[in-house]
């Protein structure tokens, strides 16, 4: 059967892949959970929130930094720095925009949630093809839109070398994926430290636990939820500047396919879930990639979704189980 | 509840806006002379917006480039207005589309549908309305298999483009092992699977026939069994979109393979996705980009768009031809729509290999039977290019490429 040969031939390769990939599910899936846990609401507009950051890492590198070819040593490092924040805190303003506009007002009225849903793939679909109109060629309201994307997908420029930089079992690595391996690892590192260890974070899961009584202690519960919306869209940020990078692509729909590749790792893992989200995008990720090696690409979807629905079937609120964030 | 009352009026403005947007009606063309003109309307339908409109809005300037020229002829018989029917390229879309330029009385011909699958959606009503409709791009080869007596198509189908594809990668590129890739569409498959057979008639080893998933990103896991068939070449069936991201992909994993695709990857995106990687790319296309008509065009455009021209001239050519059947129709004493219509098609159908029109992109003639495309030597009607220099360039015409 071609499929074990294949699998035993492209092992080393294909978690290389599985890996790289799901990492940034994983930082995608996050924003999902997290929202989940504090609101019950999946927030479908999170795939523009990537969407956004990849826009502006294409900026960073092309307009402000200049980048025509792979940069090196103390200007790489800079250059990344310089383009990480930018893009996580565009994402991060993106995601509390959209909580503001599509949700507050919702929240406020008691909407059924039936609403909340239709509201968010409104949103996500309203930002997608905003900047797919924005060419320079439309106008909202009589005034002109800016020339930002259009509907053509964009290059980003390579900033990192697609240079091997070393070999493991005979794959070879090259800065890219390194990159994203320490940049995912660091950053969920980071953000689990924070749920669990600060003030903040301690009110985080107090909201997701009991919105009434977390409110009743003392929580700033809208506080809460904006802090939420806004961790969430900055690791969402990361991830697509990381994308951006090592995809070398922006379009204005770049952000569905990851989107919901997400939120099915944040189901996978159990919805609400943090680090269930960080091992259920790393699942995928795998499943994916070896899926792939074991019949085509075509297969690649119905294997994904085959495990999670395998899964559901043996632990229906996914493998770590629904927990409120943590 | 100021805040609220205020949200609301903003949403219920904003939809207005965009309400106002999509209505805005074109411009009408500046009439001639002033004498007595027949106001008619010829509709391009295609993806005007959406994922694939850069593959398709060349052809729609073409047209609407020889329109505006048409129009300032001072002897020309009518006033063309040309009408955008946008479908996004999506066969879902189609008839509305097509319901508006049916119901439109002073319609007389529609260049479009610009795609394979909207063509199939839209071509019985058409027919039935007798409405010529003349295709600049529309390449897959079952549509021909319809019947439809009012339908044209200006471009050479995908079933020479194909065996074309694998002729050339057999005989010039001399590969050995080809691993076929495709993205499922109708056009994409459909000529992978013709480039396979080819192949595989011609005793070269197809290592994989594999479809990726279109809109993906990450073709790493895809990339590594390409990698793992041994084979020496890759050819891609689909859009420039997808196929841009693999031949960068492939490159930075450092895999040195010859790559193809045919005209779904004719175009500027498909050259910036790949970047410097492009270099070498072999590509097949049944378009002309040769020739001073793509300066005309970038002059009148800017090409920004499409510094890539693919189907411009062919747009261009459609409109020459109707623009053509409204004058012997008009000259021939018809005043109304309906004797208009009837009077391109008689046109139309007079255009045989041995009376071809004189195109911008080629002699277009029309097969008496099935309405395709036809030529003395039907492979004249697609050329070779490869990317050299960042730019795509013209290797010639097959005859010329692979040697008659």
């Amino acid at each position: 059967m071609d499929c074990v040969t294949n699998v035993v031939d492209q092992f080393w390769d294909q978690t290389r892949n599985g890996l790289t990939l799901g990492a940034i599910y994983a930082m995608i899936a996050l924003g999902y959970t997290m929202v989940y846990g504090v609101l019950q609401l999946i927030n479908f507009a999170h795939s523009e929130v990537f969407m956004v950051s990849t826009v502006v890492s294409l900026y960073a590198f092309r307009d402000w930094f200049g980048i025509t070819e792979p940069a090196s040593g103390i200007t790489l490092i800079l250059v990344l720095i310089g383009a990480l924040i930018p893009a996580m805190l565009a994402s991060g303003i993106t995601a509390v925009a959209i909580e503001r506009l599509a949700y507050r007002p919702l929240r406020r009225r008691g909407a059924p949630r039936l609403s909340f849903l239709i509201s968010a793939i409104g949103a996500s679909l309203a930002i997608s093809y905003l900047f797919n109109l924005m060419d320079g060629q439309h106008s909202l309201l009589f005034v002109p839109l800016p020339n930002i994307l259009g509907p053509a997908p964009q290059p980003v420029p390579d900033v990192v070398s697609g240079e091997a930089l070393f070999s493991l079992f005979g794959t070879p690595w090259n800065g890219k994926r390194v990159l994203i391996i320490v940049v995912a690892v660091v950053m969920l590192v980071v953000l689990d430290r924070f749920v669990r260890g600060t003030r903040l974070g301690r009110g985080i899961r107090a909201v997701a636990q009991d919105q009434e009584t977390a409110a009743l202690m003392g929580v700033n519960i809208n506080r809460i939820i904006v802090t939420t919306f806004f961790i969430g869209g900055t690791m969402a940020g990361a991830a697509g500047m990381l994308y951006a990078l090592n995809f070398n692509v922006t379009a204005w729909n770049i952000g569905f396919l990851p989107g919901i590749k997400a939120f099915t790792a944040a189901v996978l893992g159990g919805i609400g879930n943090i680090r269930g989200a960080m091992l259920g995008g790393l699942m995928l990720g795998l499943v994916e990639s070896f899926g792939v090696a074991c019949t085509a690409p075509h297969w690649a979807n119905v294997i994904a979704f085959g495990v999670l629905v395998v899964v559901l079937m043996f632990r229906p609120t996914g493998i770590l189980g629904e927990r409120a964030v943590a | 509840m100021r805040r609220g009352t205020f949200l609301r009026f903003l949403a219920a403005l904003s939809v207005f806006a965009i309400v106002a947007a999509a209505c805005r009606e074109e411009e009408a063309p500046p009439t001639g002379d002033g004498a007595e003109r027949i106001d008619v309307s010829v509709w391009f339908q295609g993806a005007l917006t959406g994922d694939y409109n850069y593959l398709v809005i060349p052809a729609f300037q073409g047209a609407q480039l020889r329109a505006t020229e048409l129009n300032a002829e001072t002897d020309f018989p009518a006033t063309i207005t040309v009408k955008q029917g946008d479908t996004q390229g999506d066969p879902a879309n189609a008839p509305p589309v097509v319901e508006q330029v049916v119901s439109d009385p002073d319609t007389v011909a529609v260049v479009g549908p610009a795609f394979s699958g909207e063509s199939e959606a839209s071509g019985d009503t058409y027919n039935d309305a007798g409405i010529p409709f003349v295709t600049p791009s529309a390449t897959n080869p079952a549509l021909a298999d319809k019947e439809w007596d009012y339908w044209y198509r200006g471009v050479a189908n995908d079933a020479g483009q194909g065996a074309l594809a694998g002729q050339y990668l057999d005989e010039i590129v001399g590969a050995q092992s080809v691993f076929v890739s495709h993205d499922k569409g109708t056009y994409g498959q459909g000529l992978a699977e013709v480039v396979q057979e080819t192949l595989e008639g011609a005793g070269v080893e197809v290592a994989g026939f594999e479809g990726i998933e279109t809109g993906a990103t990450d073709f790493s896991a895809f990339i590594t069994g390409v990698e793992k068939s041994g084979a020496d070449t890759l050819f891609f069936g689909g859009y420039d979109a997808d196929f841009g991201k693999i031949v960068k992909q492939i490159r930075d994993e450092g895999l040195d393979i010859e790559l193809m695709s045919a005209d779904g990857s004719t175009s500027i995106t498909f050259l910036a996705l790949a970047g410097e990687e492009a270099e070498g790319t072999h590509l097949v296309c049944p378009c002309n980009l040769a020739g001073d008509f793509a300066d005309r065009y970038n002059a009148a455009y800017g090409g920004k768009i499409a510094a890539v021209p693919i189907y411009a001239a062919e747009g261009y050519d459609a409109m020459s031809m109707i623009g053509e059947g409204i004058r012997q129709a008009v000259d021939g004493g018809a005043t109304t729509a309906e004797d208009i219509r009837l009077g391109i098609k008689e046109y139309l159908d007079t255009l045989t290999p041995d009376n071809p029109f004189d195109g911008e992109a080629k002699q277009v003639a029309f097969d008496p039977e099935t309405h395709e495309l036809a030529a003395e030597d039907p492979e004249s009607l697609y050329y070779f290019y490869k990317v050299e220099g960042g730019s795509i360039v013209g290797l010639g015409s097959a005859p010329e490429v692979l040697g008659g």
